[in-house]
């Protein structure tokens, strides 16, 4: 089965994590897009929120423990005000 | 059907800008000035034609210009080199000045200016008039050119900021030293705000982020700014430099002769054509304003970069929308906004002081007036501001580009709360007769130091905010009441108005920027940067 | 930095919204009336087969708002009522929503937190 690893993360983040797997083999597709979040973080630059990159990784399910946990730490993301990370499980048909 | 929902968001958008302060104009000529509504109906027409073509433009700019503007910063820097970039670049900015009808305001103050009293400021504006619209286009040219250079390397705003304001406020400070051409400092503050209009702002600012995006550094998403900032403080330096020239060659005296010589040529050249009659003349101007300019573009795209429009019927559904829009607006203008900000402008004298056209006047006392007259123009500014379509093409870029993080009413509201207090602080120094040099200096500075402690996305926003303000619905506005508010208390001359609405803003937006960082409290983002560092 | 550690969070949902342009802010609000945290919103464009409209094929607001929300499971239901509502989701045109399991979601947690979650799973009461 397919699966979606996705964060939520601040501003720039997202792209360092893109880049780290761009060549690893276990990841299908890595992209990253850009939002704007106005209760994830504490700090909001623009007042009512602030930007944030928003990642997506499509990897088999036998791949996915090992590069959550990657992700995760990559994220930093035991150290608060740093975002999340999810796994999703893509039920249907994926074309690569 | 959904062109009703379609249709009806746009309109009522515009309709709530443009709406309060036709409300307001009306209210205080009735009320206040006791002065009744001349033409109601006419009146009322224009204004939906203002409403009617705010809403078009708008349209127009989001679907076609603004496209066909990222498109083209977009592929310059990949099939041109850097040297024929620029010359583009340049050109645009010399052919945009020229476009912009702002200026052809400021030159129809020239035949109000007492010769006596400010020779050289007569000089320029009578006699000198091409080179003067020259240099403020080479001026704009420099800057658009120095702008794209700036986000090729991925130079930061602040220092390059810093460069241009220093020089200017010393050239300032040299040009007040001479008392004969003391009266230039406000034509030439003036001037670079006058430069960037609704067509320039949004066009300019597109292929900013367009090349930023292809050329430029990865890093703020707000990189693509900062070309509308130089673009307005360059020809002000172009300008006292014209004005040194001139004195240098030469004196007072002569132009005192010279211009009681030949007293009534000028009269003689106002007959009016069939091109400047009435609607006519604003149709010629709204299309001088987008013409030119696309078809410089589409030349630049099919000849020099040998490229296809990418998505054609949508591009010219927006173009021909803008341009329709552009001349409703035009003519709104004239008839509704245009003409009651005439008749208020007009009136206002009469709160404080005895005018013909008022038998009652002067309707109150002193004080009380010029309370009155002061924060009628803090409104006016206010009002003026928020129906800009300039701004709203600013506030909507910055909302994009921040993916909707740094609200588009956010920056509209801030930038217009500076413009009223630029517009008051301008009303102020005309009817007190201050020196504009002792409030460009302080509030420059001030900027400077907030430039300072302020973030990059701030300073960017904030300093090309100065630029937007003045636009086809404040500048005749605050124009025509600069203009009978300086003939009332015979002022040497109605300047300085404008470049205070210029400043205004840029301490707005910057000063908010700070008092977010403020409010949050210093923790919360060394908390953040703390823990980017800490993780790496 | 000390030792690392990663909680995985399970029962958690994630709901997705598409709804047009300036929206989202309303939609987000409704969320967060009702206990939902942490929403992302991003732009996006569309097209639809119902919004076509005019010789032109003018798009009518192709610009689209897309939210991202992270939900517990007991909240999932009543947060997504309350954004569909917010959304006005049951007229034509305006967007459509949905929302997925996720096998699980990591983020910082603070000690205390994670302490009592511990104590209160040994007792046999629930989890977070």
């Amino acid at each position: 089965m397919i699966c979606e690893i996705g964060a939520f993360l601040h501003k720039g983040e997202g792209t360092k994590i893109v880049a780290h797997f761009k060549e690893d083999p276990r990841v299908l597709g890595a992209y990253v897009e850009a939002g704007r979040t106005s209760d994830l973080f504490r700090f909001r630059e623009f007042g009512s929120a602030s930007e944030n990159d928003i990642v997506m990784l499509i990897a088999n399910q036998i791949d996915t423990d090992s590069l959550f946990d990657e992700v995760c730490d990559l994220a930093g993301i035991d150290a608060p005000q740093r975002g999340l990370v999810f796994l999703m499980p893509l039920h249907t048909r994926i074309g690569v | 059907m959904l062109i009703a929902p379609y249709s009806g968001v746009r309109f009522f958008a515009q309709l709530r800008a443009v709406l309060p302060l036709a409300a307001y104009l009306i209210a205080f000529q009735l009320l206040i000035l006791r002065q009744p509504l001349d033409a109601a109906l006419t009146l009322s027409a224009g204004l939906f034609a203002v409403v009617f073509g705010l809403a078009l433009f708008m349209e127009g700019l989001n679907v076609g210009l603004m496209p066909f503007g990222t498109l083209i910063g977009d592929r310059l820097p990949r099939r041109a080199s850097m040297p024929v970039m620029l010359s583009i670049i340049a050109v645009l900015g010399v052919g945009v000045t020229f476009a912009e009808p702002a200026i052809g305001a400021l030159q129809a103050f020239g035949v109000s200016v007492d010769v006596t009293r400010a020779p050289y400021l007569y000089e320029l504006l009578n006699n000198w008039t091409l080179p003067l619209v020259l240099l403020v286009g080479l001026g704009v040219g420099l800057a658009a050119m120095l702008g794209t250079v700036r986000f090729v390397y991925g130079w930061s705003l602040k220092p390059v900021i810093f460069l241009t304001v220093l020089p200017t406020i010393c050239v300032t400070l040299i040009v007040y030293a001479n008392p004969d051409l003391r009266a230039i400092i406000g034509l030439a503050w003036d001037c670079g705000a006058v430069t960037t209009g609704p067509v320039t702002v949004p066009l300019v600012l597109s292929i900013g982020i367009g090349i930023a995006n292809s050329a430029g550094k990865p890093g703020s998403s707000l990189s693509g700014f900062g070309v509308v900032t130089l673009a307005s403080l360059l020809p002000i330096l172009a300008v006292l430099g014209l004005a040194l020239f001139v004195a240098e060659i030469r004196s007072p005296d002569e132009i005192i002769a010279a211009a009681k010589a030949m007293p009534a040529a000028s009269t003689a050249a106002q007959a009016r054509g069939f091109w400047s009659t009435s609607p006519v003349q604003e149709v010629v101007l709204g299309v001088r304003a987008i013409l030119p300019l696309v078809v410089f573009l589409l030349f630049v795209l099919f000849v020099l970069l040998r490229d296809r429009l990418a998505n054609r019927v949508f591009t010219t559904y927006g173009l021909v929308l803008a341009v329709i829009g552009m001349c409703i607006f035009n003519i709104g203008l004239t008839f509704g906004l245009g003409a009651i900000g005439g008749q208020t402008g007009a009136a206002l004298p009469a709160a404080f002081m005895q005018i013909d056209t008022n038998a009652a006047s002067p309707l109150y006392d002193m004080r009380l007036g010029l309370v009155l007259v002061i924060s009628f123009a803090w409104v006016l500014g206010l009002g003026a501001t928020l129906a800009e379509p300039a701004l709203n093409a600013l506030g909507l870029t910055v909302q994009n580009l921040t993916n909707g993080a740094f609200r588009k009413s956010m920056l509209m509201y801030s930038v217009a709360l500076g413009v009223a207090s630029g517009i008051a602080l301008g009303i102020a120094k005309i009817l007190f007769g201050l020196n504009l040099i002792y409030l460009l200096v302080p509030l420059y500075t001030l900027a400077l130091v907030l430039t300072f402690f302020s973030t990059e996305e701030f300073v960017c926003v904030a300093w090309d905010s100065a630029g937007v303000t003045t636009g086809p619905v404040t500048v005749p506005l605050v124009l025509a009441m600069g203009l009978g508010l300086g003939k009332a208390v015979s002022a040497v001359e109605g300047f300085g108005i404008l470049s205070m609405a210029s400043i205004g803003p840029i301490i707005a937006v910057l000063g908010m920027g700070l008092f977010f960082r403020f409010r949050q409290g210093s923790d919360s983002e060394a908390e953040v940067e703390a823990s980017l560092e800490g993780a790496h | 930095m000390a030792k690392r550690r990663i909680t995985y969070l399970t029962d958690a949902l994630i709901i997705t919204c598409i709804v047009q342009s300036a929206r989202a802010d309303a939609v987000v609000e409704a969320a967060q009336n009702v206990g939902a945290q942490g929403a992302t919103v991003t732009y996006a464009r569309g097209t639809g087969l119902r919004e076509r409209m005019g010789l032109l094929g003018v798009t009518i607001d192709e610009q689209k708002e897309m939210i991202r929300i992270i939900v517990s499971e007991e909240q999932a239901d009543r947060v997504f009522e309350a954004m569909f509502l917010a959304g006005q989701l049951d007229r034509p045109g305006m967007g459509i929503m949905f929302m997925n399991d996720l096998t699980r979601v990591a983020t910082f947690i603070p000690d205390d937190v994670l302490d009592a979650a511990q104590r209160s799973e040994r007792e046999g009461g629930d989890t977070l």
